[in-house]
Parts: C-alpha cells; sequence; structure tokens
C-alpha cells in the first residue's frame, strides 16, 4: 500500500463515507429519530407504553450509518472525482484503470501507460483528500421544524394524573357510590309502536334492519344513554337509509304490490270461507307467504289421498279463489284515468304562454312531467299484476275442474301455490317496507312530542274537536269573522315559522286545476278538479271537489252537491284578495309539515279505533305517505 | 533498463509530436485568423488518415486554410473545383493517347494521365455541385486509397487527405452527398463566421501590401510517424465503454437515447462513427499533451465525428431539427460511469 495513487484514493473513499454518513444522519436520521420519539412519548404518556421504547428513536442512525458504509463505493468513482475537482483529465482515473503490465499490440502503447502511472503517483502525492471531499451537513428543512415542534407538543401536553388512593378508594366503593343521575323518557306510550317494530324483525331486509335500529334506539333512550336530539339525529340518519332501500324497492318492483296485495286478501277471504282452505287463507290474510304455500301444498295431497267430499270441497274452493282472482284481476284501477287527465293537463300547461314567471312554468311543467312518469311506471306495474293474477286465476280454475286428471289438477294446484307463495311475498316485502316507513315516522314524532307528554292528550282532544267541526260543516262566516285563513296549532315542528299557502283559480270559463292524489277513488262525478273555482269566497265545509282518503267514494255518507260557479275572468283567489283577506283575518302562520302532522294524527287515530279492511289501512297512509311534506 | 529507455524514447515522440503539433498550428495561424477549432479538426484528419468535410458559407477561408495546410505540411496539394459538368475521369485521371514520335510498331499507344486526385491534399470544392456519378469516383480513393482507372489500380501518395467543402445556403443545383460517401469522412467540420476581432485581424492582414504565406514545418514521412504515434495512444476501457455508449444512445430504438433522439431520428451512428470518435479523442489529448484521452475529449469531438452519421427523420427534417441539437443531448443523458 506504499502507491500515493492508491493511498490517496482509499483516503477518498473513506472521506466519502464519512461525508455520506454525516449528510445521511442530518437529512434523514435526525427527523426520522424526531417523529420516533414524539410518537414513543405519546405513547409512553398517555398509552401507558414501556418506557425502553424511548430507545427505537436511535433507530435511524444505525440504519443510515450502515447505509454509507457498506454502500459500494469504487476507486475508479473516487478517481474520477479527484481527477474533477484537481482538473486532471481523468489522469489518475486512467492511470488506476490501465495495467503497465498488460500486452498491448505497439510497445510505445506500454511505454505510455508506465509514463501515466508515473505522472499519476507524482501528482497524487501532493493532493489534499479533504478539499476532494467536503463534509457536508444537511440544511435544516421544514419537516426537522415539524419533527422538533411535534416533539415539544408531546411534551408539553399533560399527562394524564396517576390514579390516586382517593380514586381506588372511590372504586373500593366503601359507603354509597354517588348514582349517575339521568332520566330516561318513559316509552309505555311507545308500546304499540315498539310491537309494531318487533313484528317487523326476524327477516332479513331493510325493513327488519331499520326496525331493529329504532328498537334499540329506542331502548337506548328510555335507559338515558342518550338525548332527544341524540336520538333524533340517529332517525334522521335510520330515515336516509331507509328511503334508499325505498327507492332500490321501487326501482325493482315490476308488479304493483297493492294491487296483488289486495287479490291476496280476497282470495284469502274466499278460501277462509272452505274448510279444506281455511288455513290457506289465514296464512294468506296474515302474509305468511311460506306458510300458505305449504297449505295449500297439504291440502293438494289431501286432495290427492282424500276422499270425493275432499276433492269435491278443493274443487269448490279453488272455484272460489278463481271467482275471487277473477274479479281482482278485472278490478279496474283509477291510474289510468289519472295518467289521461295528467297527460292532458301536461299538454295544457305546454301549450300555454308563461303569464305568470317563466321559472314557475318550468317548475310546474316539471312537476307535471314526473306525476306522468310515476303514473305510467304505476300504470305499467297495475298491469304486470293484472297479468300474474291472471294467470293465478287460470290456475285455479285448472285445479278447479273435477274432470281433469289427479296429475294435472296437482300440477295446476302446485303453479297456483308457486304464484300465490309469490304474490304474496311481494306484497309482504312491500307492506313491510311501508311498517317500517311508519314506524320510524311514528318514532320521530313520539320522540319529538316526548317533552309535551303531559299536554298531548289535551292537544289531541282539541284537534279531534276542531276536526269534529269540520266535518259536520261550519256554517258560511259572516264578513268580518276570521275565515279565510285557518290557524292550526300545531305541537313540533321542523319547518318554516311562517307560510303562506295560495290558492289557484282557473281563467273564467276554463276547468279548475288541481292533482288528483293516488288513493282518491271517488267517482267521476266526485272527482272534481282540486283547488277551487276562481270564487274567492270561503268554501263550506270541507269542500266538495276532493276525494275523501279515508275510504272508498261510495262508502262515505256525505252529503254531495253541486255548488254553481259564475264564470268569471281572473284567476281565482288573487294575490291581493289573500292580502286583504288576511289582513282582517291574520295570515296562515302555521307550516305544512304541522298542518299535516296534525291531519294524519287524526286519520291514524281513526284508523286505530275503526275496524277497516287493511287494504283500506294501506291506502289510507299511502295517501299520507304522498302528501307528505318533502322538504 | 531497455525498457527504462524506450520509455524515455517514447516519451521524447510524445513531446516532439506535441511540438511539431504546435508548430504546425502556429504556422496555419500566420495566415489564418481564428478557426482554432476547425484548424485542429483538420490537423485531427491529417493526423488520423481520415478525410475532413467543411460546411460554412462562401467567404470564410476554408480553401486558404487547406492549401495553407499543404503548404505547412510540404506535401502536394490539388484542388478540383466540382461542377456539375465534371466527369469522373476529370478527377481520377484518363488514359490518352501518345503523339506519333511514342508509336510503337506503328500502333499508337495509350498512356495513363492521372487526375488531381494524385496528390497527398485534395481539396474537393463544393463537392456537393458535382452529379453523384462523379461524387462516386472519390469513393474507392478515399476509403482504400486507390484508384481503379483504364483496368488498372493504382495506389495513391501517402498521406492521403482529402478534405471537401461544401455550401449549406445554397440547394439550387446541388446533389447532397448520399448517406455512403458522407460515412467515408472522418469528421465534418462546421466553420463558424469569425468573431469581431477576428474579422478586424483578418481585415488588417489581407488589405494592405504584406502577403503572409505559411513555410513548411513538417513533411510526409514525418506526419505518417504522427500517424503511427497517436494510434499507440492507451485508451481506458471505461472511456471505450463510453463511446459506445455514446454512440447506441444515438439509435432511437436504445433504451439510453433521449428524446430527441427517438422522436426525430431515423438512424444513428454507424460503427465508423465510433472508430472516428476514439481517434480523434486520442488526438485531441496528443495535442493538449496528455497520455490518454478522457470522456472531456471524446464529448469533444462527438459532434464533428457523429453529426453527418445520424440522419434525421421525416418529423425531424420537417421541424428543423439541429442534428448538433440531438447529440448535445444525448451527451448529457448518457451517464459517464
Amino acid at each position: 500500500m506504499t502507491d500515493p495513487l492508491r493511498r490517496l484514493l482509499l483516503a477518498v473513499q473513506r472521506r466519502q463515507r464519512v461525508a455520506d454518513a454525516a449528510w445521511g444522519l442530518t437529512r434523514f436520521a435526525l427527523p426520522c429519530g424526531l417523529f420516533i420519539a414524539t410518537a414513543t412519548t405519546f405513547a409512553i404518556r398517555f398509552l401507558d407504553a414501556p418506557p425502553p421504547l424511548l430507545w427505537l428513536t436511535a433507530l435511524p442512525m444505525p440504519v443510515v450509518l450502515a447505509w454509507a458504509f457498506v454502500r459500494p463505493r469504487s476507486l475508479r468513482s473516487c478517481a474520477r472525482r479527484v481527477d474533477e475537482h484537481f482538473a486532471l483529465d481523468d489522469q489518475l482515473g486512467s492511470a488506476l484503470e490501465l495495467d503497465p503490465k498488460a500486452a498491448h499490440a505497439d510497445e510505445r502503447t506500454r511505454h505510455i501507460v508506465v509514463l501515466l502511472h508515473e505522472q499519476a503517483r507524482a501528482r497524487s502525492q501532493g493532493l489534499d483528500p479533504r478539499s476532494v471531499v467536503a463534509i457536508q451537513l444537511s440544511a435544516p428543512r421544514w419537516i426537522d421544524g415539524l419533527a422538533v415542534g411535534l416533539l415539544l407538543l408531546a411534551a408539553a401536553i399533560p399527562a394524564p394524573r396517576p390514579p390516586t388512593l382517593r380514586t381506588w378508594m372511590g372504586e373500593i366503593a366503601v359507603g354509597p357510590a354517588p348514582a349517575i343521575v339521568r332520566k330516561g323518557i318513559d316509552l309505555a306510550l311507545a308500546e304499540p309502536l315498539r310491537q309494531t317494530l318487533e313484528s317487523l324483525r326476524g327477516l332479513r331486509d331493510p325493513a327488519a334492519a331499520a326496525a331493529a335500529e329504532i328498537l334499540a334506539l329506542l331502548a337506548e333512550l328510555e335507559r338515558g344513554e342518550i338525548d332527544r336530539a341524540l336520538a333524533l339525529a340517529a332517525l334522521t340518519e335510520i330515515d336516509r337509509e331507509l328511503t334508499e332501500a325505498e327507492e332500490t324497492f321501487e326501482a325493482q318492483l315490476a308488479e304493483d304490490p297493492e294491487r296483488l296485495a289486495e287479490a291476496m286478501h280476497a282470495l284469502a277471504d274466499a278460501l277462509t270461507e272452505h274448510e279444506l282452505t281455511q288455513a290457506v287463507g289465514e296464512a294468506l290474510d296474515e302474509g305468511r307467504a311460506e306458510d300458505a304455500q305449504g297449505a295449500l301444498n297439504e291440502a293438494a295431497e289431501t286432495m290427492e289421498q282424500g276422499s270425493a267430499e275432499d276433492r269435491e270441497a278443493l274443487r269448490q274452493a279453488m272455484e272460489a279463489a278463481e271467482r275471487s282472482l277473477a274479479q281482482a284481476a278485472g278490478d279496474d284501477s283509477s291510474t289510468d284515468a289519472e295518467l289521461d287527465e295528467a297527460e292532458r293537463r301536461l299538454r295544457r300547461e305546454q301549450r300555454q304562454d308563461p303569464q305568470e314567471g317563466r321559472e314557475e312554468q318550468e317548475r310546474r311543467l316539471k312537476r307535471l312531467q314526473e306525476r306522468v312518469e310515476e303514473l305510467r311506471r304505476q300504470q305499467e306495474r297495475e298491469a304486470a299484476a293484472q297479468r300474474r293474477l291472471e294467470q293465478l286465476r287460470r290456475d285455479a280454475d285448472d285445479a278447479s275442474r273435477s274432470g281433469s286428471g289427479g296429475k294435472s289438477q296437482r300440477r295446476a294446484l302446485e303453479q297456483l301455490s308457486r304464484g300465490v307463495g309469490s304474490a304474496a311475498q311481494q306484497a309482504r316485502a312491500a307492506q313491510r317496507m311501508r311498517q317500517a316507513r311508519d314506524g320510524l315516522d311514528e318514532a320521530k314524532r313520539f320522540i319529538r312530542r316526548s317533552d309535551k307528554q303531559d299536554d298531548a292528550s289535551n292537544r289531541r282532544r282539541e284537534q279531534f274537536r276542531r276536526f269534529a267541526k269540520a266535518a259536520q260543516g261550519e256554517p258560511k262566516p259572516k264578513p268580518g269573522e276570521d275565515s279565510a285563513t285557518v290557524l292550526m296549532e300545531g305541537e313540533v315542528g321542523d319547518g318554516e315559522p311562517t307560510m303562506m299557502m295560495e290558492g289557484e283559480g282557473p281563467e273564467s270559463g276554463q276547468e279548475g286545476e288541481g292533482e288528483p292524489m293516488l288513493g282518491d277513488a271517488g267517482t267521476e262525478q266526485e272527482r272534481t278538479p282540486g283547488g277551487g273555482p276562481g270564487d274567492p269566497s270561503p268554501g263550506e265545509g270541507v269542500g266538495e271537489g276532493s276525494s275523501e282518503p279515508l275510504s272508498e267514494a261510495e262508502e262515505r255518507k256525505l252529503a254531495v252537491r253541486n255548488v254553481h260557479v259564475d264564470a268569471r275572468a281572473g284567476r281565482g283567489v288573487s294575490r291581493a284578495e289573500v292580502i286583504r283577506d288576511s289582513s282582517q283575518a291574520g295570515f296562515a302562520s302555521e307550516p305544512y309539515r304541522r298542518v299535516f302532522n296534525d291531519y294524519r294524527a287524526f286519520a291514524q287515530s281513526a284508523l286505530d279505533h275503526e275496524a277497516l279492511p287493511s287494504a283500506k289501512r294501506q291506502a289510507v297512509k299511502r295517501y299520507y305517505q304522498l302528501i307528505q311534506p318533502r322538504d | 533498463m531497455s525498457t527504462a529507455i524506450s520509455t524515455a524514447q517514447t516519451q521524447q515522440e510524445l513531446e516532439r509530436l506535441t511540438q511539431d503539433l504546435e508548430r504546425l498550428v502556429d504556422e496555419v495561424q500566420r495566415v489564418i485568423v481564428g478557426q482554432d477549432r476547425v484548424i485542429s479538426s483538420v490537423l485531427t484528419c491529417l493526423l488520423a488518415g481520415g478525410h475532413g468535410l467543411l460546411e460554412g458559407v462562401p467567404g470564410l477561408g476554408k480553401t486558404l486554410l487547406i492549401r495553407t495546410l499543404a503548404q505547412s505540411v510540404a506535401l502536394h496539394f490539388s484542388r478540383i473545383q466540382f461542377t456539375p459538368d465534371l466527369m469522373p475521369a476529370d478527377i481520377l485521371g484518363t488514359s490518352v493517347l501518345l503523339s506519333s514520335e511514342t508509336e510503337m510498331a506503328g500502333r499508337p499507344m495509350l498512356e495513363y494521365q492521372p487526375g488531381p486526385i494524385f496528390a497527398n491534399i485534395v481539396l474537393a470544392d463544393e463537392i456537393n455541385r458535382a452529379t453523384p456519378k462523379t461524387q462516386s469516383a472519390l469513393l474507392e480513393a478515399m476509403a482504400e486509397g486507390t484508384v481503379t482507372a483504364a483496368g488498372e489500380t493504382r495506389w495513391l501518395p501517402k498521406p492521403f487527405l482529402v478534405l471537401a467543402t461544401q455550401n449549406p445556403l445554397e440547394m439550387e443545383g446541388t446533389y447532397p452527398l448520399p448517406e455512403a460517401q458522407l460515412d467515408r469522412f472522418l469528421l465534418k467540420i462546421q466553420v463558424e463566421f469569425p468573431k469581431e476581432d477576428e474579422l478586424m485581424a483578418i481585415l488588417d492582414r489581407t488589405t494592405g501590401l504584406a502577403q503572409q504565406s505559411a513555410a513548411p514545418v513538417v513533411d510526409g514521412d514525418r506526419i505518417l510517424q504522427m500517424q503511427a504515434l497517436v494510434r499507440a495512444i492507451p485508451v481506458t476501457e471505461s472511456l471505450t465503454r463510453y463511446v459506445v455508449r455514446v454512440l447506441r444512445a444515438t439509435h432511437p430504438d436504445d433504451a439510453r437515447a433521449p428524446d430527441l433522439i427517438k422522436r426525430y431520428v431515423r438512424f444513428g451512428g454507424s460503427p465508423r462513427g465510433a472508430q472516428a470518435t476514439l481517434l480523434a479523442a486520442r488526438i485531441r489529448a496528443c495535442m493538449a499533451g496528455r497520455l490518454t484521452p478522457s470522456i472531456d475529449d471524446v464529448q469533444a469531438v462527438t459532434l464533428p465525428a457523429l453529426r453527418h452519421r445520424v440522419i434525421l427523420n421525416f418529423e425531424g427534417e420537417a421541424e428543423g431539427i439541429a442534428i448538433d441539437d440531438c447529440l448535445r443531448q444525448v451527451l448529457e443523458t448518457v451517464p459517464r460511469d
């Protein structure tokens, strides 16, 4: 190792490694170590980590040192660096690379290599390796400052105080520990709601999931683990999830579940009357699709193995079922008429010049188009349901033919069983979804009103009184009396504090406008357009044009009479007239949400206290679902 | 001991080579003002035994430089002005019918009259004005150092150096040199316009009464010795690898090729390009008095050695891409180690 060239290059190599180590320590090991120190300090102080964990802080240092000293760094690269530093034109590197003892084609080449080595050795003797490689530390960067800041922060945050004797004594609890005073909400009045929700559990569908969540929420509320605001927020979240589930269900729906449900109830009534199919009818009536299917199969087996009387009894039951299904399939719905009406209104609206603001007309058009689309979908579903019912009817007809052979009759019964099971299942799914929605709304109402339980009964009575008066029809108010505005006293609402509801009448000689609600089942005469004609005077009683939401029009006991309306120019109640009337009687100050809640509560109480067919109940609920506040 | 003596002799030879080159440059610079890079490039061609293609606008002293170089080395010089009607026989020579006094047995005798190619230094002025047929007459002479005419192959004198010039401005009536012939040139030398102080010196030197001329400082034999010595200069393996990397990077399909090459180059440099680069780097190191070339030497000679060997594609031609820019990018991107 007496060669000064190699000595120089080795010195440069060592210095290069030291420089690498210094740079790596300041550039990487320092900030990494500080970050690790921050994390370990935090862990030791707040997570009870063992203090030796702090040794991890030094971990980046050996890693960097190992990298610096193990990293391959050839003498040739060091020679190139020295040559560049001293502007030697690669003289040292060439001397290092060229072997003077190697054979060359020209002897002069070897002599030149020897000369090169002599020159390189002579040059390298006076060269200082320290100037070649400067040991530099990395300049401070923002990340270093961040690391230091975080470490100081971790050290500055006060650690939790260690448990003292007093704490332990408290836990030992020699005397009675102070009880946590947290009062829950009495849910005794929500017992029917809970039972309804309990009945929804047990299956694996969105309705069951929503019911389970609501029940858990009510339990927590009752125990006082959460307050009312938190419960309402949670219910809002459940509402959102349920809405998504409803939209998904609605999108997947091919047949109208209402129609199927109606038909299944009618079928259930028909089958219950016969002893052989009584179990089938009961299961269908209660919506137990699998049980109904099983019972029908059992009836088929009984027919196959039983006596002639049994076969006759089954035949009669199937005939009754066929009649029931034929009637259900043949029932005309109001959807076609509603669709025609909606399309007519849409066309008329599209032809009409915008006399009001264009935005208002576009909004109305959009609303009408949505309505038409909805009715078309409903019409398609009803048609699909009708086809399904027709198929079931044919199956029942085949099953009822005594002349057919046993096997074909059995096959027809099996087909009927499968079809009925499927239809019942679909109807049941829709019903469960509605029940979950009702349960959710009821839970919301209950929680909102829970702080006013004391006043609830009085308010309820007051509502009943007002609705009873309205149902009987109030006399026409005299001038100066409150007439144009009805002030409804609500309980808890979250709508606008003030809301002006403005009626809209038709032009002179034109027909009034109004949207018949789904669920209205009035006849053509009774389904006069809503909104009223252009008469600014208050109406009589509850009005005449609106169809009855609580039951079929044929069953109503109201006295229907025609009101002659003079055709006049104008658009009904004008803004000025509303203001004039309101200046005398005051503006309607009740938000729609609150009014809606009162109406629905009234309808709910009627449903609870009167014996109504389940399909009618669903129609009422569906109606209120359609007119519920959207915002 | 004999090795020590030989080493000393080699050292003396190298020192003498450097001195002769310095004298040669000084002699040329007595006539030619500036153009140091061009002079060293032409001398590189002379020492490498290659040929040079000088490109520059008229009036930059290309012809004067070559003529002065020929005077400085005391070699036979001839000039061929290439024109479209120049025929190969005008360059290579032709057989002529001798007069009646030399008739043999009553028959006329044909004698070969050598053309201007039979000189040590041949100036092919405006070579791109001749037709391809005439240009190709130079191929054998440049590559083999021989001329085949009248059914007989004749050796050209040594050293033999063709220095061709071409004008980059005039394209009308010119015949661009084919790639095969371009590849025969060791270097393509760009003759730049002189700087202001150089121009002042040129005016001062050429518009007065005194006319400068060069005197011979070395002869042909010495040139041949110098040519042999520069080929004995050792080159490290790492430098040779670098030259190979640079050459490969001029090919668009090479992984190390930079973007400009990949996008605008159709063909990269030929192996002759690498030979020219390494040889020119050796001579450059000798001129600087160094014993081995370095990467800097290679980088300095890469442009003249490869610029006429790299061919642009249509997109490059249409975009007006300069090959020098492509080569500079190659030198920037190819790693030294």
